[in-house]
């Protein structure tokens, strides 16, 4: 981080991060303390390298999701220096953890519990990521657009726990649009296991797509990978070769569709011609928007001819 | 001729005092109004747009006619008409690309009482932006011809499978058309063969243009200045209703892999022409392993149409879009921020009217109401929600 970059003046960096916060964070081998300590200390390493940079952390549980920080009223934000510390940083910790409390709080309430079904202990259900990096998407466009500076630049991180996400495909790929549309490159770190539907959205905006198979170096790849590797020395605008340390070359990306009729991926397919709906096989009618697909008959043809 | 069209003529409607609506807020100031009434004409454009038919025509085949007659030299749009459209245009090509991601565009351009196909269909916007460029240099002179157009489009279109949307814009700049044969039997031949046409008059309401669209169900309208022939020619990026007449069928599509490790040099076939280089990077075409250096694109070898898993999603935001939401007068009873963005209602200024979803009863400020229906086409809240 090169600190003559640094200055008042000099255009903002944005940074979004998205939390997966799944109820099987505490079998993760290394535990949900670990996990949370590496997030904040890489949003401490954000905030603290310039004045000009700008956080907001938001958590996706499987029932809801919840902007972290920053602090709702911006009275919150100016608490007394205790240890030490720059103020920012310490309201940074006290804010995150606070909201975490009163978010786990929401979520054991015996209310919600029931209501969201959590007794299906066979398939751990998927967090809300989409809808969170909804979220930050919006609290980065209000940022982009704010500031008279045309040079702001943002990034998303998004951090997943193992568990692929299926459902909710047109809400990622919306998100994903926009995010391109908006400039703002998204990368993923997944834990333990692949998520195509991610990697997918880093290919598409172009951010970084890691697989990390060992968290209790979750820490260091942050900081190498997703600081250094993709922000640079602060001054880089958003894409791969923006940084300081070269990343290895992207991973090949799976684009292929799922079938409507089982789920299937497919590499050939019929496609409906009014609503686009993916059948992997020759279907009479379409399931999506009840259309008919009139099915040419080899034997009429002599028929025709002789008229 | 308004037998059809009840819409009077601008100088003979009322009266109209705009400045009235204009209206002084308690400290003297108009600013509040003013902002307010940007803010309506925003959402009022969005509420306009929504009331789409439910079929609608995703795969598009549109031909752009230009005029490239000595109309295009005048300079009532700056600095000409001609560049000022050319530059629209290429504005227009990457988003139409964007937006319709299996639709292609062909450009037919006519000058001295012909027309010439510029570029044929194809669903390259990159080609096409070349062209665009080249379309600069091209001399406006001689008069334009509606009919040779037409035919022309006609000829090219009326080949196309029947479940596709055939479309054809004309930009015209010209009061005048030089044509070989009675032109009310081109629009007759146009009708019949499904094609819509829609018509921007950069100069002036033309008779007959009026009478094109009406008979093909196309829109007419009639540019005041460039920026809203800006906001003419984007109208046309939203699909239209699907003909009634649409047949509908299955379309066959490959979806391909993306192979970079141990693939052998090869070269792309969509710039075979041009001698490409040796690589390794590109897509293969499930069916025939030909490999192309860009998504989508039709296979040259086997015809499959390639496409990836998003481009395809990227229509299905016309097909499912999102909801209104419910204007409501903000109250401190409600929550103190906006769902979407953080930002903490502001009741005095912006915020004095709230967005409300109707479905996950979340609220959202003005911006991220606009921004959601306009590019997003997720609510968040909807999307926080594991019962939606």
């Amino acid at each position: 981080m090169s600190l003559n970059s640094s200055n008042l003046e000099g255009p903002a960096n944005l940074l979004a991060i998205v939390v997966d916060i799944p109820p099987h964070l505490m079998l993760l081998e290394c535990g949900p303390h670990h996990y949370l300590n590496s997030v904040l200390a890489f949003a401490n390493l954000h905030l603290g390298a310039s004045v000009n940079r700008k956080l907001c952390i938001v958590a996706a549980t499987h029932t809801t999701t919840e902007f972290l920080y920053p602090p709702l009223y911006p009275d919150d934000q100016r608490v007394r220096q205790k240890d030490g510390r720059l103020e920012q940083l310490q309201c940074l910790d006290e804010c995150v953890e606070k909201r975490l409390k009163e978010l786990m709080l929401h979520q054991h309430n015996p209310v919600n519990g029931q209501a969201n079904g959590c007794s299906s202990a066979a398939q751990p259900p998927d967090s809300l990521l989409s809808g969170a990096m909804g979220r930050a998407l919006l609290f980065l466009r209000r940022h982009i657009g704010s500031s008279k500076a045309a040079s702001n630049t943002a990034r998303m991180l998004v951090l997943k726990v193992a568990g692929e996400s299926v459902g909710q495909y047109l809400n990622y790929i919306n998100v994903y649009l926009t995010a391109q549309k908006l400039g703002v490159p998204v990368d993923v770190c997944c834990l333990m296991t692949d998520c195509g539907l991610l990697q997918q959205g880093a290919d598409i905006t172009g951010g970084y797509y890691h697989k990390l198979t060992e968290p209790q170096s979750l820490l260091q790849t942050l900081v190498v990978l997703f600081s250094l590797g993709s922000w640079g020395g602060g001054s880089g605008k958003g894409g791969r070769s923006g940084g300081v340390v070269a990343l290895p070359p992207p991973d090949t990306v799976d684009y292929r569709a799922a079938c409507f009729c089982h789920r299937a991926l497919v590499n050939m397919a019929n496609v409906c011609s009014n609503c686009l709906s993916v059948y992997c096989k020759t279907v009479p009618l379409c399931s999506t928007c009840n259309v008919f697909f009139p099915i040419e008959m080899p034997m009429k043809r002599p028929a025709k001819k002789r008229r | 001729m308004d037998e059809e069209d009840p819409k009077e003529y601008r100088w003979e409607s009322g009266y109209e005092k705009t400045w009235e609506a204009v209206t002084e807020d308690t400290a003297g100031r108009i600013e509040s109004s003013v902002t307010d009434m940007v803010l309506r004409s925003k959402r009022k454009r969005m509420l306009a747009r929504q009331e789409a038919g439910v079929r609608l025509g995703i795969m598009r085949h549109v031909f752009i006619v230009l005029d490239m007659s000595s109309a295009m030299n005048e300079q009532d749009l700056k600095p000409t008409r001609h560049h000022c459209l050319v530059k629209i245009l290429q504005e227009f090509v990457p988003e139409f690309h964007e937006q319709n991601p299996i639709s292609q565009l062909g450009l037919i351009i006519t000058h001295n009482k012909i027309a010439k196909k510029f570029t044929d269909l194809s669903n390259n916007p990159l080609k096409h932006l070349e062209n665009l460029t080249k379309l600069l240099e091209v001399p406006c002179r001689g008069e334009p011809s509606l009919q040779n157009s037409l035919e022309l489009a006609v000829s090219s279109l009326c080949h196309l499978p029947p479940h596709t949307s055939r479309e054809v814009l004309i930009l015209y700049a010209a009061l005048t058309t030089c044509d070989p044969g009675e032109i009310s039997q081109t629009i007759q031949k146009v009708h019949a063969n499904n094609i819509r046409v829609s018509v921007v008059g950069l100069a002036a309401e033309l008779h007959i243009c009026k009478l094109l669209s009406s008979t093909t169900g196309g829109t007419f309208s009639v540019c005041l200045n460039d920026l809203h022939l800006r906001e003419l020619v984007r109208d046309q990026l939203e699909p239209p209703p699907a003909a009634a007449s649409m047949d509908h069928t299955l379309i066959k599509v490959g979806f391909p892999h993306q192979v970079t490790a141990n693939a052998k040099p090869a070269m792309c076939m969509c710039h075979l022409d041009d001698f490409p280089s040796l690589s390794t990077r590109g897509y293969y075409c499930p069916q025939c392993n030909a490999k192309y250096c860009d998504l989508p694109a039709e296979c040259r070898v086997c015809g499959l149409m390639l496409v990836t898993a998003p481009h395809l999603a990227r229509s299905y935001r016309h097909l499912f879009p999102l909801k209104q939401f419910v204007e409501e007068e903000y109250s401190a009873d409600l929550a103190p921020n906006c769902y979407g963005c953080f930002k903490l209602f502001d009741k005095d200024g912006f915020d004095k009217h709230v967005y409300r979803c109707s479905s996950c009863k979340q609220l959202f400020c003005v911006d991220c109401d606009i921004f959601l229906h306009d590019t997003v086409h997720t609510c968040p809240g909807c999307a926080s929600n594991p019962h939606f």
